[in-house]
């Protein structure tokens, strides 16, 4: 299937759910501006990805069925569309949302998407999906949320903290992103098939995946050359710059103080930047060993499509 | 420290075992002890150095997901 045509089918299914709410006009135009951010599912180009790993996987887990999966992929996207909402908060990033209406109405989109999200699995019951399923279903959202949310605690406390180990940066990652991403692939399987060694096999795909696509982006968010981000600024310990300790770069004897386009000249110097992309790439493969484990019967093209690429 | 770290301190800091390792990554990489996942990677990592240079790591893709990040 056409990935554009999956998403087509996503929007409808999101804009069928916010419709049925009955929602303030102001409120629901909010809602659905959370979602048309850029590459999201209601924008004129969308990309997204999330709602995708969750059909890419019940097409594998089932072996081609994918249908009546898309109310999860519709509940992952308003999921992540919240998260991506508070996040902006949280960083004090440009956001769409945030420039519409101000902080405070921002939180409260951010917790109508999250409300959304569990509305739209809620709709599975409209595909026949049966309520053990279901209920599996928003288990695997509802559990992601609170070991996300525990990932973030300690991503911004470890801004305040001089050092943090590679390992303990590792752990914000796989607590944030690759949490996601193996409930994205999770949910779509548990869709897919109720046998738990094929869940647990792509729920494991999507954490490597979600492991190096994170790995990725902090590596691109502090080389040179790429968009100025809040990263370097703030202290962030992502992989790149915690390892460039290893590496004997020090914030103070890499570049003048203030000065971020000379600090990452000196960070892609190190090794540090090396290093990430390494660890990432290694992630990478070990996704797609665990699809190939699916065996040549099951449709995976989809699923390996959605790999980062570095 | 681990010896992907040992083998990237060496690759970018020492210019006579950086030409010898984007030459033959194999060679160069026997003398560290590596999973076969880290061997691999390494020697992908010498090929882009060594057709694309510094950009095979600056260029990498931001954004592949959308992340919250």
């Amino acid at each position: 299937v056409d990935p554009r045509g999956w998403l087509t089918l996503v929007a409808r299914e999101v804009e069928a759910a916010i419709d049925e709410a009955g929602l303030p006009t102001g409120y629901a135009s909010l809602l659905r501006l959370g979602l048309a951010e850029e590459g999201k599912v209601l924008s004129s180009n969308p990309s997204s990805r999330w709602p995708l790993l969750t059909l890419g996987s019940c097409e594998a887990a089932s072996g081609g069925r994918w249908e009546h999966a898309i109310p999860a992929a519709a509940a992952m996207e308003a999921f992540i569309a919240a998260l991506d909402l508070l996040d902006d908060l949280q960083d004090g990033d440009a956001d769409g949302v945030i420039a519409a209406c101000g902080e405070a109405q921002a939180l409260n989109v951010s917790t109508g998407l999250l409300m959304l999200s569990q509305r739209m699995l809620l709709r599975l019951s409209d595909r026949g999906v049966g309520a053990e399923t279901v209920l599996a279903a928003g288990r695997e959202l509802t559990r992601a949320a609170m070991t996300v949310g525990g990932g973030q605690h300690l991503d911004l406390a470890h801004e305040s903290r001089p050092a943090v180990s590679e390992q303990e940066a590792l752990d914000v990652v796989s607590r944030k992103s690759a949490t996601l991403v193996s409930c994205a692939c999770r949910i779509g399987a548990r869709l897919g098939s109720e046998d738990p060694a094929v869940v647990d096999l792509l729920g494991r795909f999507g954490w490597h995946a979600g492991m190096a696509a994170q790995l990725i982006n902090d590596l691109a968010d502090v080389a040179p050359g790429h968009p100025p981000k809040s990263d370097v600024r703030r202290g962030k310990k992502t992989l790149p710059l915690v390892s460039a300790a290893t590496f004997g770069l020090t914030p103070d004897s890499a570049a003048p103080p203030g000065d971020e386009q000379a600090f990452r000249a000196a960070l892609a110097q190190s090794g540090a930047l090396h290093y990430t992309w390494v660890v990432a790439d290694v992630h990478r493969q070990q996704a797609a060993d665990l699809l190939a484990e699916l065996g040549p019967e099951r449709p995976i093209g989809g699923l390996l499509g959605l790999l980062p690429r570095a | 420290v681990n010896q992907v770290h040992l083998f990237i301190k060496e690759l970018v800091s020492n210019e006579q075992f950086r030409r010898r390792a984007l030459a033959n990554p194999s060679a160069a990489l026997g003398a560290y002890r590596l999973t076969a996942a880290e061997q691999h990677s390494l020697s992908s990592l010498c090929f882009k150095l060594s057709s694309q240079g510094a950009a095979a790591i600056d260029s990498a893709r931001a954004k592949p997901l959308n992340f919250w990040a």
